[in-house]
């Protein structure tokens, strides 16, 4: 059966408070989810307050400001710094979103929590190991028969039909809002995977249209998908997988 | 994906046939009952109220299993509520034929 209750040590307590700020400044109070795996303890929240002028705009430089200058233990990815590397992706305020690209100037209240429905390896940290693995498997390279001297030359038309589509940093925050995939993680491929699967297919320079479409026309694999669309409201990118999911449906009904 | 493709095209006949139906049974005060008996007993409201009943009944089937195949993942248990469903639909269905032939 599906899981409707959590387990015990899954429970969420409240942990400590930290303040660096008086009430009268430019406050911000940021909840924090905390799970540390060695103490074998239930997860958390610590509180900070803080001075909004001590830190940059945007929701990881909270996060980095805390880090460096509070707790040093609070863990969570970052790389890039400018939506492009993807790994910055969190629930903020009960949305996924890249923490670097997310606007907090006009907040007063912040809450951070790890992607929803994922095992979580430390605090904000959540285990992709199953997402990656899901994306290998549709072969996310190019397959062609063709050996051209050079590159392989591809129309500007042609070119156009990949466009919001290559954007995608594969961050997991659509397939980790996605309900399906909360419940089918095992068996659904979830939004990410099947919008670089829609890519790969519809790209002219790919030769393996047919097998890549027959490898996804699966109950699980692909009709998972129930258009609820949390998946093309949560990007970061404002991509579409929603719509590449349909697109692949409408083509294997053409098939 | 067959059973997607059936889905969506049960889903689209309901339109006109549940509208035809609806546009009668809002109308059904005003109807007298021997003329509400004739019209269930003639060929054409006959067959309309089996396609209206049909067509609900195959896409609820379709519908509830994918709901069952979503939240319940003991394979044992999935597969005995698939059965137990479909069971449901038929008979209902076969009633729904029963009681209108005995109209």
């Amino acid at each position: 059966m599906a899981k409707f209750t959590l387990p015990i040590n899954s429970i969420v307590r409240k942990g400590k408070i930290f303040s660096d700020v008086n009430k009268s400044e430019n406050m911000l109070t940021v909840e924090i989810y905390r799970y540390n795996p060695d103490t074998k303890s239930n997860p958390y929240t610590d509180t900070y307050l803080l001075n909004k002028d001590n830190f940059g705009p945007m929701a990881l430089d909270v996060l980095i400001y805390i880090k460096s200058k509070i707790d040093s233990s609070l863990t969570f990815r970052r790389s890039c710094r400018e939506g492009i590397c993807g790994s910055c992706s969190m629930n903020i305020n009960g949305t996924n979103n890249l923490a670097c690209i997310t606007d907090i100037s006009t907040e007063t209240k912040l809450k951070f929590y790890p992607l929803p429905h994922m095992p979580v390896i430390k605090d904000l940290v959540p285990d992709l190991n199953n997402f990656y693995a899901q994306y290998k498997s549709i072969k996310p390279w190019l397959i062609t028969d063709k050996k051209p001297e050079r590159e392989h030359i591809q129309s500007q038309e042609d070119r156009s039909k990949l466009d919001g589509l290559f954007e995608c940093v594969l961050c997991a925050c659509c397939s980790t809002s996605c309900p399906s995939y909360w419940w089918n993680s095992d068996k659904y491929l979830g939004p990410a995977t099947l919008m670089h699967a829609y890519k790969w297919i519809i790209d002219s320079r790919d030769t393996a249209k047919e097998e890549r479409l027959s490898n996804l026309a699966d109950k699980f694999k692909l009709y998972r998908c129930h258009t609820i669309m949390n998946c093309t409201k949560t990007c970061p990118k404002n991509l579409n997988p929603a719509r590449a999911i349909s697109e692949i449906k409408k083509m294997l009904v053409k098939a | 994906m067959e059973h997607w493709k059936l889905q969506r095209i049960s889903a689209i006949i309901m339109i006109p046939v549940v509208m035809l139906s609806l546009l009668y049974i809002i109308n059904i005060s005003s109807i007298p009952y021997d003329q509400l008996i004739e019209d269930l007993s003639s060929i054409s409201g006959f067959i309309l109220s089996i396609a209206f009943i049909g067509f609900i009944l195959f896409h609820s089937s379709m519908g509830l299993e994918v709901i069952i195949e979503d939240y319940i993942h003991t394979e044992t248990i999935q597969k005995n509520v698939l059965s137990l469903s479909k069971l449901f639909h038929i008979i209902s269905f076969f009633l729904t034929i029963l009681i209108l032939a005995s109209i």
